[in-house]
């Protein structure tokens, strides 16, 4: 056996870690190797150093806190409160490193959901500033719609091309809402408004319009003016169910 | 738990040397073996037995391990927590004090990790924690010797610290707790070659790291 192949076996010459036949041989090198015994005696060092390595010596009081700190969180933990436990059990298998990945999976479906909601669902429902309306989707845009307008204005209710729309029965709520309160109009006026506006079905209607406003004068003698926008930018519905229909058959309206 | 379980505990064979072959027997004393059955049915007080005769071996490692007393207190506390909650799935044909090295070697792992600071603490409050040390010895010793065995203590120490996590644990069993190669290969979920190998290693490191003043030493001794 050569240096070469003792070396590597000397850490664990020192330490008794090789079988018997190795040991034999490497201890039969180190009689002939002045170079490999020096490294063994420092090998042989460096152990002795290490197993003088006294740990400190902890105080009884430390032992006794221990002891009374582990029997205490184990009886803490042998009576669980009821709620907190539930809770911890539905919600800290998410809070723990391993489920970070499903936990911020959960949160972006909820997210994702939520956003489809707002943005599909509930943008249905009607609001105190939205009204649902439909109207007759014009064959053109611009002047012809204008135009239809016009005539709905000028007493053409017949015509099947302007917007229809119940106002009867939205001035009948109106008019009760201000017998009932004095001229005040409430909040959720637009909502009644809502539900009262409604239009004939038909196959090619637009839906969702704006009630852009709806001013209520002072006085109860005054009439009230609401503004209704419609799909069509072009298009704005302003109404005075205060006034009294034309002569003509206008019950109002007024197309801008 | 029964008086006759009290009285035999004190008798399961865990003295307080610093090495011992027998801390990890190949049979658990019947002794022992009652306690756990006793603190794996809920009973505290055999549970608290238990801890006794355990806590030192366990602090020690977890010092050794840590560095310092904060994380090595912490580290004993969450070893019972999970010596008592895996108790039950403790098998008694096996070596007790392995399965306790292997808790305190995974809680010390795991707190490791998340201080996130292993080797500077490891040195850097150690020698806080060693001033008590150095006022008993000197009682007992001259000045002298008790610089050079303050120097040695603190050398070793920084040098265990350079060791990477598995090989400085598998020389603190092998060469600080006393136990077989084949034994801390348990302990570690591996094999005895690895263990070897990491020995062999951590030796090398330790020896290089000390080398200047063995040499020294031996100069002088000479």
């Amino acid at each position: 056996m050569n240096c070469k192949n003792v070396e590597p076996l000397l850490p664990l010459y020192v330490g008794g870690d090789l079988d018997e036949k190795q040991s034999r041989l490497v201890a039969g090198h180190l009689q002939s190797c002045t170079e490999c015994s020096v490294v063994a005696d420092e090998y042989a060092g460096a152990r002795q150093l290490l197993q003088g390595y006294e740990g400190p010596v902890f105080s009884d009081e430390i032992y006794t806190r221990l002891r009374r700190q582990v029997l205490t969180e184990i009886a803490r933990e042998s009576h669980p409160r009821v709620w907190p436990g539930i809770f911890s059990r539905l919600f800290l298998p998410l809070v723990q490193p391993r489920m970070r990945w499903a936990a911020a999976a959960l949160l972006l479906a909820i997210s994702v959901t939520a956003l489809y909601f707002s943005r599909n669902v509930l943008r249905r429902l009607p609001t105190d500033h939205q009204v649902a309306v439909r109207t007759e989707e014009p064959k053109q845009a611009g002047a012809e719609v204008r135009s239809e307008q016009s005539n709905e204005s000028a007493g053409s209710s017949s015509s099947p091309n302007k917007t229809q729309v119940r106002m009867a029965t939205t001035r009948r709520l109106i008019t009760r809402k201000r017998e009932a309160n004095d001229g005040v109009v409430a909040t959720n006026l637009t909502r009644e408004l809502a539900q009262a506006i409604k239009v004939e079905p038909s196959s090619n209607y637009r839906v969702i319009q704006r009630a852009v406003g709806v001013s209520q004068p002072s006085s109860d003698a005054g009439p009230v003016r609401v503004e209704i926008q419609t799909s069509d930018r072009n298009i704005r519905i302003i109404w005075l169910p205060g006034q009294r229909p034309g002569t003509d058959g206008t019950d109002g309206s007024k197309g801008l | 738990m029964s008086p006759e379980a009290t009285i035999e505990a004190h008798n399961f064979g865990v003295a307080s040397d610093k090495r011992l072959p027998e801390i990890v027997p190949t049979q658990i004393p019947r002794s022992l073996a009652r306690l756990i059955e006793c603190a794996a049915a809920g009973d505290l007080a055999a549970f608290e037995e238990i801890m006794k005769h355990s806590e030192k071996r366990v602090m020690q490692m977890t010092w050794r391990m840590l560095g310092n007393e904060a994380d090595a207190r912490d580290a004993a506390q969450e070893v019972f927590l999970r010596v008592y909650k895996y108790l039950g799935r403790f098998k008694q044909d096996q070596p007790f004090f392995a399965w306790v090295y292997q808790i305190t070697l995974n809680v010390c792992r795991d707190i490791a990790k998340k201080r996130r600071q292993y080797d500077t603490q490891f040195i850097s409050l150690e020698n806080g924690g060693h001033e008590a040390a150095l006022v008993v010895c000197d009682d007992r010793a001259d000045a002298e010797q008790t610089l050079i065995r303050v120097q040695e203590r603190e050398l070793i120490m920084r040098a265990i610290a350079t060791l990477p996590e598995r090989e400085r644990a598998a020389i603190l069993l092998r060469d600080l707790e006393g136990l077989s190669t084949e034994e801390v290969a348990h302990i570690m979920s591996s094999t005895a070659t690895t263990v070897r190998s990491q020995i062999s290693s951590a030796r090398q490191k330790i020896r290089v790291y000390c080398g200047r003043y063995l040499k020294k030493r031996g100069a002088t001794v000479e």
